[in-house]
C-alpha cells in the first residue's frame, strides 16, 4: 500500500479510504509543515495549518485537478491558510528571538551564524507573499510554473516577487 | 553578501525547532472519521466521480461509460435501459460467501478498475459475511445502482459546460446531496427528506430549499427531464450553487448545517430504485460486504482492494 501510485491513492481517498489518504498525508506532511512554518514562523501555528490543509484537501479532492502535482495543490492550500492566519493573528505573533535557533547550519562559525541570523531576520520582514515564494522556490524546489499555480499569480509575478525579495534582502544585508 | 545570497537561500533552509507531532496523521484521520461519509452527503458523489473521470487512468472508464450510452445521448429510451446485471453465482468460503454479478454495459469506478480496462461484459464479485442480512438479489440491485451512478456521474460531467454558461455557477457549484426523498416541490422550491448513514446510526434530515435556479437542469441517467417530471416521493440527487459560508467553507461545513437559502439548486437527477438501494446499502460496505476480485495470493481465492493493489505493485 505504501508504494501505491499517487493517482490510485487519490482515487481510493476520494472513495473514502482513509488509510490511503493517511499515506498521502505521510508523504507530504513535513513539506507542508516546513512551508507553513516559513510563512508564520511558529511551530504550533504551522502544525495547525498543515493539519487544516490536509483536512481541507481531503474534502476538496473531488475538485483536485490532476494536471497539477498533488504537492503543488497542497502548497496552494497551505499558503492560503498561512496567509489567512497571518492576517487574522498578526497582532498575536510576537517576535521570538529564539527563532534564530531555527537556522539550519551544520557547523556554523560565529560569522556564519551572525550572517544567517541577519538573513533570517530580513526574510521575516519581507511581505508574506515574498516569504511564501522564497520558501517554495528555494526550499521546496518548485519551479516558476508550479509556484505560479500554488500562489495563483502569473509566472511573471512570481519572478518579480523573487527578484524584489532578493533586492530587498541584498539591501538589508549590505 | 550580495554574491552569496543566492547560495545562502538555496542551502540554508529554515526549519522548525521541533518535528511534527507523532500523532499528526492519526489526528487527521480521526477527524475525517468523525465526519459523515463524504460521498453521501458532505460532497456530491457526482462531482467526486467527475474528478476521477478527469484522470488519465480513468479515461477508458469514461470511454466505456460513453459506449454504454453511445448514440443515445439524451434519447428517450430511459436512462438506464442499457445496463444489465444478473446474479452469476455463489461460492461459500470461510465465514462468508462470494457473490458474482454478471453485467453488460455496466462500469463501476473502483480500485479494481481504475487502472485496467473494462469490457462491456464484466463480472463483479462481492464477499458477503455469513450473518449479513443482504440477499443476493440485493447485491445485484446494488451493482446495478452503482452502474447507474456511473452513467449519472458521466451525464453530470457532460452537463458542466452547460451549467457554467451561467456566470453565477462558475466556481460556485461546490456540492450536492445524494439520494433524498422529495416531500414537496414547486417551481421555485423543494423540500426533501434525507437519511444519512453516520457511523452506525442514521441521521434523518428534513430541509426546504427556497431557491431552484430558473434554468435548473433535470435528468435521469442520460435522459433529460423537466422539473415537472419530479414528484413527491421521488428519489433525487442534486447539486447546488453556493454563496456565503456555504461557498467559502464548503469543505469544512456539512451542507445540511448551512442556511439552505445560500444553496441554489442548479441540477437535479432523478434516481432509480436501484441507485437508491445502492446508496442505502453503503452503510454495510466494509462491514458486511466488500468488493473482491479473484486472485491467488489470498487462500480464499479472492482479494480485497488493498490486497489487490499490494499485489499489483
Amino acid at each position: 500500500m505504501r508504494n501505491k501510485d499517487e493517482s490510485e491513492l487519490i482515487a481510493l481517498s476520494i472513495n473514502g479510504d482513509h488509510a490511503a489518504y493517511g499515506i498521502l498525508v505521510d508523504r507530504y506532511k513535513n513539506a507542508i509543515f516546513y512551508h507553513s512554518f516559513a510563512i508564520v514562523h511558529d511551530e504550533d501555528a504551522a502544525e495547525d495549518i498543515a493539519q487544516e490543509t490536509f483536512i481541507t484537501a481531503y474534502y476538496k479532492l473531488g475538485r483536485y485537478n490532476a494536471e497539477y502535482k498533488l504537492s503543488t495543490w497542497l502548497f496552494k492550500i497551505a499558503t492560503n491558510k498561512a496567509l489567512d492566519s497571518l492576517k487574522k493573528h498578526r497582532h498575536e505573533i510576537a517576535t521570538d528571538d529564539t527563532l534564530f535557533e531555527t537556522i539550519v547550519s551544520q557547523h556554523p562559525g560565529p560569522h556564519q551564524t551572525s550572517t544567517h541570523q541577519e538573513l533570517y531576520d530580513a526574510i521575516r520582514r519581507l511581505a508574506p507573499r515574498y516569504q511564501a515564494a522564497i520558501s517554495l522556490y528555494y526550499w521546496q524546489g518548485l519551479d516558476y510554473e508550479e509556484i505560479s499555480k500554488a500562489l495563483e499569480v502569473p509566472v511573471g509575478s512570481v519572478k518579480g516577487w523573487l527578484h524584489r525579495a532578493k533586492t530587498i534582502l541584498r539591501k538589508e544585508l549590505s | 553578501m550580495k554574491d552569496n545570497l543566492e547560495t545562502l537561500l538555496k542551502h540554508r533552509r529554515y526549519t522548525p525547532r521541533r518535528e511534527l507531532s507523532k500523532t499528526f496523521t492519526t489526528t487527521i484521520i480521526s477527524e475525517l472519521e468523525d465526519r459523515p461519509r463524504r460521498t453521501l452527503l458532505s460532497r456530491s458523489k457526482e462531482f467526486v466521480l467527475m474528478n476521477l473521470l478527469k484522470k488519465p487512468a480513468m479515461l477508458f472508464s469514461v470511454a466505456v461509460a460513453c459506449l454504454a450510452i453511445g448514440g443515445t445521448s439524451y434519447a428517450a429510451v430511459g436512462g438506464w435501459s442499457g445496463i444489465q446485471a444478473f446474479f452469476g453465482g455463489e461460492k461459500k468460503i470461510n465465514n462468508a460467501r462470494i457473490v458474482s454479478v454478471n453485467t453488460n454495459n455496466c462500469t463501476i469506478a473502483s480500485a479494481f478498475n481504475i487502472t485496467s480496462r473494462n469490457k462491456n461484459e464484466s463480472v463483479y464479485y462481492y464477499r458477503v459475511i455469513n450473518n449479513s442480512t443482504l440477499t443476493n438479489d440485493q447485491i445485484v440491485q446494488m451493482v446495478r445502482g452503482y452502474c447507474e451512478n456511473t452513467i449519472q456521474s458521466q451525464t453530470t460531467f457532460n452537463l458542466m459546460d452547460e451549467l457554467n454558461k451561467d456566470p453565477l455557477n462558475r466556481g460556485t457549484v461546490v456540492g450536492g446531496y445524494i439520494d433524498n426523498t422529495v416531500t414537496a416541490i414547486g417551481s421555485s422550491g423543494i423540500s426533501i427528506h434525507s437519511e444519512i448513514p453516520v457511523g452506525d446510526t442514521i441521521e434523518k434530515i428534513d430541509r426546504t430549499f427556497p431557491q431552484i435556479d430558473p434554468h435548473v437542469i433535470v435528468y435521469s441517467g442520460n435522459e433529460r427531464l423537466t422539473l415537472a417530471d419530479i414528484h413527491v416521493g421521488d428519489h433525487i440527487s442534486f447539486s447546488y450553487r453556493a454563496s456565503g459560508d456555504a461557498l467559502t467553507h464548503s469543505e469544512n461545513i456539512r451542507p445540511d448545517q448551512i442556511d439552505p437559502s445560500t444553496q441554489v439548486i442548479v441540477a437535479i437527477s432523478k434516481n432509480s430504485p436501484d441507485l437508491t438501494a445502492a446508496v442505502k446499502y453503503q452503510k454495510y460496505n466494509g462491514k458486511e460486504f466488500e468488493q473482491v476480485i479473484p486472485c491467488s495470493i489470498d487462500p480464499s481465492g479472492y482479494c480485497n482492494t488493498e490486497q489487490y493493489l499490494s499485489h499489483k505493485h
